[in-house]
């Protein structure tokens, strides 16, 4: 019995309490109220699949101030009208407005994700094997060295409004900064692996008369992978900030502009939802990085 | 039959208030290797022994005098003069330019290093890292596995096979280490302390696997090791090392016949000779 005495157990049986005690005026809240109970299921399952104690305790945690986040939100918006209602929509509205608005959401990140993708994965796909080549040539690094020192540190945000001149297409100019944004991390970093690669490896290898591509592929990409990864995520970041800087700045379709765009007429209950729709699309997007990263690195000792 | 004449190596540290210094590793290292022998490299820490192993393995060059493997000049150093510098460095652009030159015309894997560190490829496995040099030596694969697991099970470590290094204790990653020099058959093996972080019942195993496959391939072994025991009981040749600068001070030969008994007699006498020696 004490088992299922929990945090987010209580906090959730409170929120039911909250949602479906009826106003004043009558109005019990059922779609939040089914809302929390879907959030609790999809939590049994995650942890469920979780192999280790640690990550399911956690999962029941993040529930728990979720529904604390929720509670309060709920309380302070719909109950007890303390927060501005312009500002601070009631939860149920920007749940409804959600739901609704999910087809828009989506059509519009499908123009969002093909500019990502082509910027990100053109940068991994230049970057990569471009700080391989470089790293293993000890004249190309000292040419690239001071280009990288010069061009590197200078925040690509300020190339958008040039980009958006230059280019013909509001969706090469964002590729192209998507593309600048996501390039000096990665190969940056992509440089680094390989100058660090253990010298007794490199040692190993040259007993082993490695040469050529061998050398290249099994020794260098794989020794310089744990650097490449972190460089990678990086890149990733900055491609999502670079993304939506673009889109803030020149377009007229993705997730980026349906926020600006309904956050300049002042319809909240929209921007919140589309920022609860980037948020979970990042989520997912940087899970599934995750699991590849994981899939590379499972022979290090410190990425579980 | 490997020749040293005259070795010696200097290595330049980063100058401090102006001054330039180094540390002068090896200094007049003379010595004879014969096919097919076992010579133990002995002596303190510090004494440039792992140096010399690098050399003998391409992977430095000389700062003086030369290293001939069967007659032929093998490792020289890097000339000063810039013209002469240039043309060796074109010609050897890939590779350190011992390691080219000795695999130039020749059949590929004349030589097996044991690291220090182990030096075992971390992103492979087990298997796969025996695999993976038998494969660079033009082993089928089906014929690898095979040959693979036959060498990881006289290390002991068939059932670790699919684990990876960064799982290993360290002696575990020695025995890889030397599973994988093993398994090529090489004409020269060179070994650096390849013994040092394994228990005494695997290390004695291991010697006399060593032994083993010395007696049935013929292949040449340099071993350099800290344990005097291990010396001269696998030895027919050992070489007294001091430090700073490194030089040797004593060549021992072992004459006693194989095989040989560890408690044998003669064999404790000359330990003890060694050891009080060094004192
Ligand atoms: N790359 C290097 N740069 C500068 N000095 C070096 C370098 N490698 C070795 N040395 C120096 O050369 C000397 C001999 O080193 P070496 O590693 O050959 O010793 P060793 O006999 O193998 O010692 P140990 O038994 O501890 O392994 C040491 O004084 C060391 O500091
Ligand atoms: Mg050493």
């Amino acid at each position: 019995m004490r088992k299922y005495i929990t945090t987010s157990n209580v906090l959730l049986i409170l929120l039911l309490g909250l949602f479906l005690y009826p106003l004043p005026s009558g109005k019990i809240y059922w779609l939040l109220a089914l809302l929390a109970i879907v959030l609790k299921i999809s939590q049994l399952i995650i942890k469920s699949f979780s192999s280790n104690e640690e990550k399911r305790k956690s999962t029941a945690d993040v529930l728990a101030i979720l529904y604390l986040f929720f509670g309060l939100w709920h309380l302070f918006s719909a109950r007890y009208i303390i927060l501005s209602k312009l500002l601070f929509p009631e939860p149920e509205v920007v749940f409804k407005m959600f739901f609704a608005e999910l087809p828009d959401l989506l059509q519009h990140l499908l123009h969002t994700l093909i500019l990502l993708t082509n910027g990100y994965v053109l940068a991994l796909a230049v970057a990569i094997p471009l700080g391989l080549i470089i790293g293993t040539n000890k004249r190309l690094l000292n040419v690239a060295d001071p280009y990288m020192r010069v061009l590197g540190p200078i925040p690509p945000i300020v190339y958008i409004p040039y980009a958006i001149s230059l280019l013909p297409t509001f969706q090469l100019a964002s590729i192209a900064v998507i593309f600048l944004g996501a390039f000096w991390p990665v190969f940056g970093n992509t440089i680094h692996g390989v100058l660090n690669i253990p010298r007794n490896l490199i040692d190993a290898s040259k007993v082993l008369n490695l040469r050529g591509t061998t050398l290249f592929f099994k020794v260098i990409l794989p020794g310089a992978m744990p650097s490449i990864c972190l460089g990678a995520n990086l890149s990733l970041l900055f491609s999502f900030l670079m993304l939506v800087a673009a889109e803030l700045i020149g377009s007229s379709v993705g997730v980026g502009w349906y926020i600006r765009h309904f956050g300049a007429f002042g319809d909240y209950p929209r921007v919140i939802s589309g920022l609860i729709f980037f948020g979970l699309i990042v989520t997912i997007i940087t899970w599934g990085t995750g699991r590849i990263e994981r899939h590379l690195l499972k022979w290090t000792d410190t990425v579980k | 039959m490997i020749d040293v004449l005259k070795l010696g190596k200097t290595f330049p540290l980063q100058a401090s208030q102006g001054q330039a210094q180094s540390v002068t590793a090896l200094h007049d290292i003379n010595l004879q290797i014969i096919k097919g022998s076992i010579v133990s490299l002995l002596g303190p820490t510090g004494c440039g022994k792992s140096t010399l192993l690098e050399i003998l393995a391409g992977l430095q060059s000389p700062t003086t005098g030369e290293v001939r493997l069967e007659g032929l000049p093998f490792a020289t150093p890097i000339p000063t003069d810039k013209k002469l510098l240039k043309a060796y460095q074109r010609q050897h652009r890939f590779l350190s330019p011992q390691a080219n030159r000795l695999f130039h015309n020749r059949p590929r894997h004349d030589i097996a290093m044991v690291f220090q560190d182990y030096a075992v490829f971390p992103w492979k496995n087990v298997l796969d890292n025996v695999t993976f040099t038998l494969s660079i030596v033009g082993v089928p694969k089906q014929q690898s596995q095979e040959i693979a697991l036959g060498y990881l099970d006289k290390v002991g470590l068939l059932s670790s096979k699919t684990k990876y290094p960064s799982q290993l204790s360290g002696g575990m990653k020695q025995r890889l280490a030397i599973a994988r020099a093993l398994c090529v058959q090489p004409k020269i093996m060179l070994l650096d302390e390849p013994f040092a972080s394994v228990d005494e019942l695997t290390r004695q195993q291991l010697q006399e696997l060593l032994l083993h496959i010395a007696s049935a391939t013929k292949v040449t072994i340099v071993l350099v090791t800290h344990d005097v025991a291990e010396a001269v009981y696998l030895s027919d040749k050992i070489f007294l090392f001091t430090p700073t600068p490194g030089t040797i001070y004593k060549t021992i030969e072992v004459n006693s016949p194989r095989p040989r008994r560890r408690s044998d007699a003669e064999l404790v006498a000359l330990q003890n000779q060694i050891s009080t020696s060094f004192r």
